[in-house]
């Protein structure tokens, strides 16, 4: 119950970090394959602790990956508070689930949050893409799960002790 | 009592949905947001340059110490690519001067590359739905929008967003992408639509009976008045006529290609003969 909340320092440092690995790796390789790291982040954070941030920290990585990503202002934000919304308050539920039902939950939140970017680019009759535009996601669960793992930083059985 | 502080409200979230939607709004609805959007683009891109440096530390250390040998081997190379390029050069002058003389008979206006500009790559965008690069040329270097881009002697695409020092192209092979095109071999006229796919575009518009191959070289007709005309563009690569469709399906390769070089050009055009006033 006592995790240490970060500092804001600290997630400023990650905020660039996520974003420094996301434009490097648009660089040097180009996969669409490439797991989305802010919203990785927001994930993180959102699940590390009750409360360690608000909904207000995912709407201003939205934006960055909105201007990023020369988006439409606010889908992202949109999409990352509709997805924190449910990761923060389903924390206390996810943290007596195993690993693998966590991943579960997080492959759900990973799909609505494309979903709601696939659906504001339909309305507002952006291209919407091809089936490349969902492959990050098993990645990005399997990125998590790992990570997980290594860190034991997500809400598992042990913390609850 | 301490679980209902750890919970977010749903009035949290509608605030948040709200500001978004408002957002939205502005950004499809008016301009508003772009001189916003300018500035926060210009706070984006320290980061980019600076992680760019890494990798221009790389190359030039690798460019430092490349073998004597090789680099004179290339500098022959060049060298008998030079005295080649000049002798068509020479070629090129006299016939550019018959073409406008031909033109001005048609009484139509060639635009002709007045100066260019090479720019570097910083960042490369290759999703679902866009294919785009960051350069590292903005407003600070006469950049404008619409402006058009070249790569290894062909088009690439167009400038779509403006920043201070660094600038977005839109690829020919972008979703939304359509360049005007024409084929050399029989002088057809048609719009090159991008696929998605990395390379590739398609011509969507040619009728069943269109004499089109696999292997026919597409440069850009001038049509529309962005792009100059007369750039490569595209090399056909499948045709296909499937006995339902009206239409033609032409699939095409694009000539410049962004893996090979990390420069790309931008070009100034001027109008070789004034429009006629109304």
């Amino acid at each position: 119950m006592t995790s240490k909340n970060p500092s804001l320092a600290q997630m400023i440092l990650m905020i660039l970090f996520a974003f420094s690995i996301q434009i490097l790796s648009s660089i040097f390789f180009n996969s669409f394959f490439w797991p989305n790291f802010p919203s990785l982040l927001v994930l993180y954070y959102c699940l590390k602790g009750p409360r360690v941030v608000g909904i207000g920290f995912s709407f201003i990585v939205g934006l960055g990956l909105d201007i990023y990503g020369s988006n439409i202002l606010g889908q992202n934000a949109l999409a990352l508070s509709i997805f924190s919304y449910i990761a923060i308050n389903q924390y206390f539920l996810m943290r007596t689930k195993s690993l693998l039902q966590q991943s579960i939950f997080v492959l759900f939140l990973l799909i609505l949050n494309e979903t709601v970017l696939y659906l504001i680019d339909g309305w507002t009759r952006q291209a919407t893409g091809g089936i490349e535009r969902w492959l990050y996601i098993a990645p990005s669960v399997l990125l998590w799960c790992s990570t997980a793992m290594w860190l034991d930083h997500s809400p598992s059985k042990k913390t609850l002790v | 009592m301490k679980l209902p502080q750890n919970r977010v409200s749903g009035l949290h979230l509608a605030t948040y949905v709200l500001i978004a939607l408002i957002l939205m709004f502005l950004d499809i609805r008016s301009g508003w947001l772009v001189s916003s959007r300018y500035i926060m683009q210009s706070a984006l891109e320290p980061i980019q340059l600076a992680l760019n440096l890494p990798s221009r530390a790389w190359r030039w250390s690798a460019e430092i110490f490349q073998e004597r040998a090789l680099l004179q081997e290339e500098n022959k190379q060049l060298r008998a690519k030079n005295l080649a390029l000049e002798l068509e050069t020479i070629n090129f002058v006299g016939l550019l001067r018959d073409n406008t003389e031909l033109r001005k008979l048609q009484d139509t206006s060639l635009k002709v590359t007045e100066h260019w500009l090479p720019a570097e790559i910083i960042s490369v965008q290759e999703n679902a739905r866009s294919i785009r690069l960051r350069v590292n040329r903005g407003t600070q270097h006469g950049i404008f929008k619409a402006q058009t881009v070249i790569a290894n002697g062909a088009l690439l695409g167009q400038s779509i967003s403006v920043g201070a020092s660094s600038t977005e192209i839109i690829l020919l092979s972008d979703w939304e992408s359509a360049v005007p095109v024409q084929n050399i071999r029989t002088g057809v006229r048609t719009l090159a639509f991008g696929t998605g796919n990395s390379g590739t575009v398609s011509l969507p518009f040619l009728p069943f009976q269109t004499d089109i191959r696999a292997g026919d070289m597409l440069v850009t007709s001038g049509l529309g008045g962005v792009f100059p005309a007369g750039l490569p563009v595209a090399r056909v690569s499948e045709v296909r006529r499937d006995g339902i469709s009206p239409l033609v399906q032409v699939t095409a390769q694009t000539i410049a290609n962004i893996d090979s070089d990390r420069i790309v050009a931008f070009i100034w055009l001027k109008p070789m003969r004034k429009l006629a006033t109304p």
